[in-house]
């Protein structure tokens, strides 16, 4: 419940439910009865926190113990943020309205690096010091995890201990701990070394970092015991592992609104420039019926009217034509709508194809990412023009009239000519359209390109390019809009200096813990929103500290360079991964992993069981 | 196929949804309450639910009102009670039954809005002379075609009744407005224009929807 102080605030805001609490499924406990308290924060607003899977699985998995408590905590909008800060309002979580800087533990998800500014404001409007290095006291414990944990130094001054890789197992194993400590009225340093021991967890304070006069790292350090490798925690069977039967269902219009159903982890392509591709590798797969089951239980107790099926290839599925009838069979009856992302229509078979016209249907996208074949070779993006243009006369057939296509500019290797190749491949589909003797009459195709540009990530074949600089984006940018002809394409195209702070973040090292804090003391916050991001800001808080961007961003590595996240063992060899990036340098392909292990060394880490060798 | 109407009320934090927000509440609910719902039969079919009146945001209500269909006879108190266990806190459901009246027939709501204040003298004297004048001013948000416009209105004609009394809290007012489909005035209207001497006294506002009536002040059922 809300006190009337924080409750007065709420009648001078826009979307007042964003900051009530009390939706349906919301898990309120009595405090009298637990031990621990633990406020889960998204940094970034509500509609886009409680469209996040992680947090409702993490959510419910942490409510089923009896002696904790989760709740849940967004990043306030600016209307809501300053009216607390002008009436003393601390950030509280939203199913107690308690002020979370009394909670026992902190955790953030970090899902992209411009959250990053998110995350501090919101530590400072909890009424704490951002720095882990000022935060004496065992509890609040703040930590982390998420994709940008596997890169976690550029906030590692914010953050006690960050958790890389899959959180079920040991959320609960820090909890105990921290119960533990509580109980046995440890410092806080006393409970962060028995901590480092635990499988998956890194204490950045542990590691010392020297650094060669070029500003590359010299040497990692650890200290208290601290282990030299940490390695990433992932669950090994997922048809076993806690998944909720509920959601939270919001009352405002959030940007996923509808049953996430997970049907598997990791992904079998490869795709050289895809960091999800790697690090969740190994690829982990539910069974047909365990998804059944837990995507009719998630409708039964939401009310929901849509399912999306979650991974990172639907149609990499094995068991998909078995489910699709299985889920039919109910959601139809229900009114429920089942939505299939990232979908290959070119592998399916003429039943399935039947089934899913039964279903409104969304728009049609295809990722060529390249425009040119060459390109997609050298990224590894195993389609050929012939997939797409099949794939597109089967949709157009099938009466669809818009085609999405997502490509890339920036990618490493990539000429003038690959970009040209991307009005090229749209003119194609276009053709395509108006070669079909079937197609609808009197209607015309749309062909839609967005194009966004290219970041080098920790973990990928291509952590050790150098990303293009605003200039060559600029000019690949101008050249693609010279090479389209036609009045049925559309190119989206939105360059903007924020990839540029997303690559120096990705592969950054502490040094940018300075820069991040006097980014957001500078009024930077919520990055990834044009309207309040300022890019001044940040030249400003680089020049502060004599750092360049480009050095982290533009530069080339080499092979024997030490890069800030080596202390990290996702399983991937470090030889795999410079091989595949030679091989992009060659436009040599791998094929993907069911035709031919290419040993990632990834499957290591479930005891060398992986699923796309069953 | 049956219509019924759902009485209830939204209190407390529910009182911060939104219109739009309440609609898709309700549409999730019936599901969960495994109601039998009749569809619409468009391209698009959703399920049949009509609300009498939307009700403004911040606005608590006691006596708000949804049709639905169903495809059987599921009795009135079962309904109810699959209901209720299916809603956030906030909203109750008071009564479900066949119904009476259309809702185009409503014509007035009652609404209670109480003024914080500590000084209940002055506040109460500045209101009740504002109220009492010939005309009260207000603007009125309102669209041509696309545009957003504003314009003047008198609203002195759209107050039925009022009547203040004094508590510990500050001042009440009981007021009835015209509502419904032809002339509905949101009360927020009301308190903007005759709270524009003293708003520095008044520490805060609560407004409460009590009743909806007919032409002829009968309650809507």
């Amino acid at each position: 419940m809300l006190s009337i102080k924080q409750e007065n605030l709420l009648k001078q805001v826009q979307k007042p439910a964003r900051y009530t609490g009390g939706e349906f499924n919301s898990v309120v406990k009595d405090k009298s009865k637990i031990k621990f308290r633990y406020a889960f924060c998204f940094p970034d607003n509500y509609e886009v926190g409680m469209s996040h899977l992680g947090m409702k699985i993490l959510y419910s998995l942490v409510n089923a113990r009896e002696d904790a408590w989760c709740e849940r905590v967004f990043a306030p909008w600016d209307d809501m943020e300053k009216l607390m800060r002008e009436n003393g309002v601390p950030l509280y979580a939203l199913e107690s309205g308690d002020d979370i800087k009394d909670f026992d533990m902190i955790g953030f998800t970090l899902q992209y690096e411009l959250s990053y500014t998110n995350v501090l404001n919101m530590l400072d409007l909890a009424g704490l010091p951002v720095r882990s290095a000022d935060r004496k006291d065992l509890t609040p414990l703040v930590v982390a995890g998420g994709p940008c944990a596997c890169n976690p130094e550029p906030i590692s001054a914010f953050i006690d201990l960050f958790m890389p890789g899959e959180g079920e197992e040991v959320t609960n194993e820090i909890i105990d701990l921290l119960i533990k400590h509580k109980e046995m009225g440890s410092t806080k340093e006393e409970f962060l070394k028995e901590a480092a021991q635990i499988e998956g967890v890194y204490v950045p304070a542990f590691y010392d970092v020297s650094y060669n006069e070029d500003g590359t790292i010299k040497e990692v350090t650890p200290k208290n015991g601290a282990p030299k490798k940490v390695k990433k925690r992932i669950i090994s069977d997922l048809d076993s592992v806690f998944y909720p039967d509920k959601f939270v269902v919001p009352f405002i219009d959030i940007v996923h609104d509808r049953v996430v159903s997970e049907i598997f982890r990791g992904c079998i392509r490869g795709c050289r420039f895809c960091q999800a591709g790697f690090i969740y590798r190994p690829i982990r797969e539910k069974s047909s019926d365990t998804v059944n089951r837990q995507s009719k239980a998630l409708c039964e107790n939401t009310g929901y009217d849509e399912i999306s099926l979650c991974s990172l290839s639907t149609s990499d599925y094995t068991e998909i034509e078995q489910l699709i009838p299985k889920m039919f069979d109910w959601a139809l009856k229900e009114n429920i709508n089942v939505s299939l992302p990232s979908l290959r229509v070119d592998n399916f078979s003429d039943e399935l194809m039947e089934e899913l016209k039964k279903v409104r249907r969304s728009g049609l996208t295809f990722a060529p990412e390249a425009g040119t074949q060459r390109l997609r070779d050298a990224i590894n993006k195993n389609v050929t023009e012939e997939e797409v243009i099949r794939t597109a006369e089967k949709a157009f057939a099938g009466g669809w009239t818009a085609v999405k296509l997502y490509f890339m500019l920036g990618l490493p290797t990539e000429t003038l000519d690959d970009v040209a190749g991307i009005a090229d491949l749209a003119q194609t589909v276009v053709d395509t359209y108006y070669r079909n003797p079937d197609k609808p009459k009197g209607m015309g195709v749309t062909v839609s390109i967005s194009v966004a540009s290219f970041v080098p990530k920790p973990f990928t074949p291509f952590q050790w390019e150098p990303q293009d600089t605003r200039d060559m984006l600029e000019e690949k940018q101008k050249h693609l809009l010279s090479c389209v002809k036609s009045k049925k394409i559309r190119v989206s195209y939105h360059e903007s200096p924020t990839s540029l702070l997303e690559g120096v973040f990705a592969r950054g090292d502490r040094k940018l813990c300075d820069v991040i804090e006097s980014a957001w003391r500078r009024g930077s916050k919520f990055d990834s929103w044009d309207e309040f991001f300022n890019f001044q800001n940040w030249l400003d808080a680089f020049d502060e500290f004599g750092i360049d961007p480009a050095f982290y961003a533009n530069r080339r590595r080499s092979f024997d360079e030490i890069l800030p996240w080596d202390m990290f063992d996702y399983g991937i060899r470090r030889e795999f991964l410079e091989e595949e990036n030679l091989k992009a340098h060659r436009s040599e392909t791998t094929p993907h992993c069911r035709i031919k292990c290419s040993a990632c060394g990834a499957n290591m880490l479930n005891g060398g069981k992986c699923d796309a060798r069953r | 196929m049956r219509d019924v109407r759902i009485f209830f009320e939204k209190k407390d934090m529910a009182k911060y949804i939104s219109h739009l927000d309440l609609m898709r509440c309700f549409s999730r609910a019936v599901k969960r309450a495994g109601i039998d719902i009749w569809y619409t039969e468009g391209f698009n079919p959703h399920p049949f639910m009509t609300f009498s009146l939307p009700l403004s945001l911040g606005t608590e209500s006691f006596c708000e009102s949804v049709d639905i269909r169903t495809n059987d006879e599921m009795p009135f108190d079962e309904i109810k009670e699959r209901f209720q266990s299916t809603l956030p806190d906030g909203i109750r459901v008071t009564k479900v039954a066949a119904p009476v009246h259309k809702a185009n027939e409503i014509c007035f709501s009652e609404f209670e809005i109480l003024f914080y204040t500590e000084k209940s003298e002055l506040v109460l004297s500045s209101l009740k002379e504002k109220i009492g004048a010939d005309e009260i001013n207000v603007e009125k948000k309102g669209k041509q075609g696309r545009k957003k416009v504003f314009r003047q209105v008198n609203i002195k004609e759209n107050i039925q009744s009022f009547d203040f009394s004094e508590n510990e809290n500050g001042v009440l007012l009981k007021v009835v407005l015209t509502a419904g489909v032809k002339d509905n005035i949101n009360p927020s209207l009301l308190i903007d224009a005759i709270t524009a001497d003293v708003k520095d006294e008044i520490k805060g506002i609560d407004i409460k929807k009590t009743k909806m009536m007919l032409e002829d002040m009968k309650e809507f059922e």
